[in-house]
């Protein structure tokens, strides 16, 4: 049944490439969940504003964002912008689809981390004395930040795997280098298991770093 | 000469939204059935099975599904079985979905509190019976709106399938491919997009009301 030889050898002459690649999916995740995070910071504040324009805008990308396939997203960047006379390289139109996309997940998650902070909890740190920045502060961001640490932890991982949607359009991210190193020496099931295998270990690093932090941040660990 | 969208580019598209509509029917009912064994698996107090299983929706859950196709389709390649990539496609999203369902069906199962399953045993319950008649229906009740959440996932990862180049195409494919002919991507696209809005909104309104037809039985039931 089984009558092929696999050959690693091959896969270990490109690992230079592969580690690049693997950098260069490093760096689109980290810089996709920072923009990200901001354009949610701002969506979550919009979507409770009293000016309607705002309120419409954040509702309309959250929704966008959510409801259509990622793909669809890199698609709309790389190819749809065109008509507008937009041109982006694949690397900006992946890391600009992705942080659109993780903008919408990141301001729902956030959204639902300040609702876990009680109103009465503010009035009662104003009542103690505190001023509004020193209740924001020491009150509600400590529980807003352990309420949404392990979505966002989630959300990071998300955000590296999408980034591998890049290779559809031709970014040489870990996905990509893989398919064009495979289509060179004809070993694809070496390449990509190696590739799976980075994958793996980058997934696996960043939760363990994500749980000391927590370890050490809040009293108990993340919430669940 | 240029080229515009015809009927049967429409066609072509509408029909691209039911390919990704079965997609996400046939992988997410074999998807849905196998996370649930797995994720009853890692709630029964076997550590075998705890850390096995642990392992396979971890690695599930950490590689991207487009390694996840080719690796499955390769493998099968080398393994002397080749199949259709529409199949392999079927497949790997199944395995692919039950990894997440595992996670959902065992917090499900870990919602029920011990007081009430213990309560079912005590009263004369079978394991099987406390687990069908008392943990299913309500543990599903918790978690129903997070496996709605992966469904709505699994139609939009559907779109990945296209890496295999499985036939006939899904939406995003069959969008790509007119696209290809007429030049035109951001109306297509446009379109392709407000397809799948449409279909995950319906989704998501059906869900909605379904649980709320559940909480209107149960404040009668109260």
């Amino acid at each position: 049944m089984f009558e092929y030889t696999f050959q690693w050898r091959v896969v270990w002459k490109h690992w230079p490439q592969l580690l690049e690649a693997g950098l260069l999916t490093l760096q689109l995740t980290i810089l996709s969940i920072i923009i990200g995070l901001v354009i949610a910071s701002v969506l979550a504040v919009f979507r409770d504003s009293s000016n309607p324009f705002a309120k419409y805008l954040s509702v309309t990308w959250v929704a966008l964002a959510r409801n259509t396939p990622a793909l669809l997203q890199i698609y709309m960047a790389y190819f749809g912008l065109g008509a507008f006379g937009i041109h982006l390289s694949p690397y900006t139109a992946v890391l600009g689809a992705v942080a659109f996309n993780n903008a919408g997940y990141l301001a729902e998650i956030l959204r639902g981390g300040f609702s876990t902070v009680p109103a009465s909890q503010k009035f009662a740190a104003r009542g103690l004395g505190l001023t509004a920045t020193q209740s924001y502060i020491y009150i509600t961001l400590p529980q807003v930040l352990q309420a949404v640490f392990l979505p966002i932890v989630n959300q990071v991982i998300w955000a590296m795997l999408a980034t591998s949607l890049g290779m559809i359009i031709g970014l040489q991210e870990l996905t990509g280098m893989t398919t064009f190193l495979q289509s060179q020496t004809f070993r694809p099931f070496e390449f990509y298991f190696v590739a799976a295998c980075m994958y793996l270990v980058i997934a696996k690093i960043a939760t363990m770093l994500a749980q000391i932090v927590a370890a050490h941040m809040f009293k108990g660990g993340a919430d669940k | 000469m240029t080229y515009t969208f015809t009927t049967n580019d429409f066609l072509l598209m509408v029909q691209g939204a039911g390919i990704t509509f079965l997609l996400t029917i046939i992988a997410g009912v074999i998807g849905t059935f196998m996370g649930f064994l797995v994720g009853w698996a890692r709630t029964t107090k076997n550590a075998v099975f705890y850390y096995s299983l642990g392992a396979y929706v971890d690695i599930i859950r950490s590689i991207p599904l487009i390694i996840q196709f080719v690796l499955f389709n390769s493998f099968m390649a080398i393994a002397g079985y080749p199949m259709d990539p529409f199949i392999s496609g079927i497949i790997t999203l199944s395995i692919y979905i039950s990894g997440y369902v595992a996670e959902v069906v065992k917090a499900g199962i870990e919602s029920v509190p011990d007081v009430t399953r213990k309560a079912a045993r005590g009263l004369g319950m079978t394991y099987y019976q406390d687990f069908f008649y008392v943990v299913v229906p309500i543990g599903m009740r918790t978690v129903f709106p997070s496996w709605t959440g992966l469904m709505l996932g699994l139609m939009k990862d559907t779109s990945l399938i296209a890496v295999l180049g499985a036939t006939p195409p899904e939406l995003l494919r069959s969008s790509q491919i007119i696209i290809n002919r007429i030049q035109e991507p951001l109306m297509i696209l446009l379109g392709a997009g407000a397809f799948y809005f449409i279909m995950c909104y319906v989704i998501t309104h059906f869900a909605g009301r379904y649980e709320k037809i559940w909480q209107q039985k149960r404040q009668a039931a109260l």
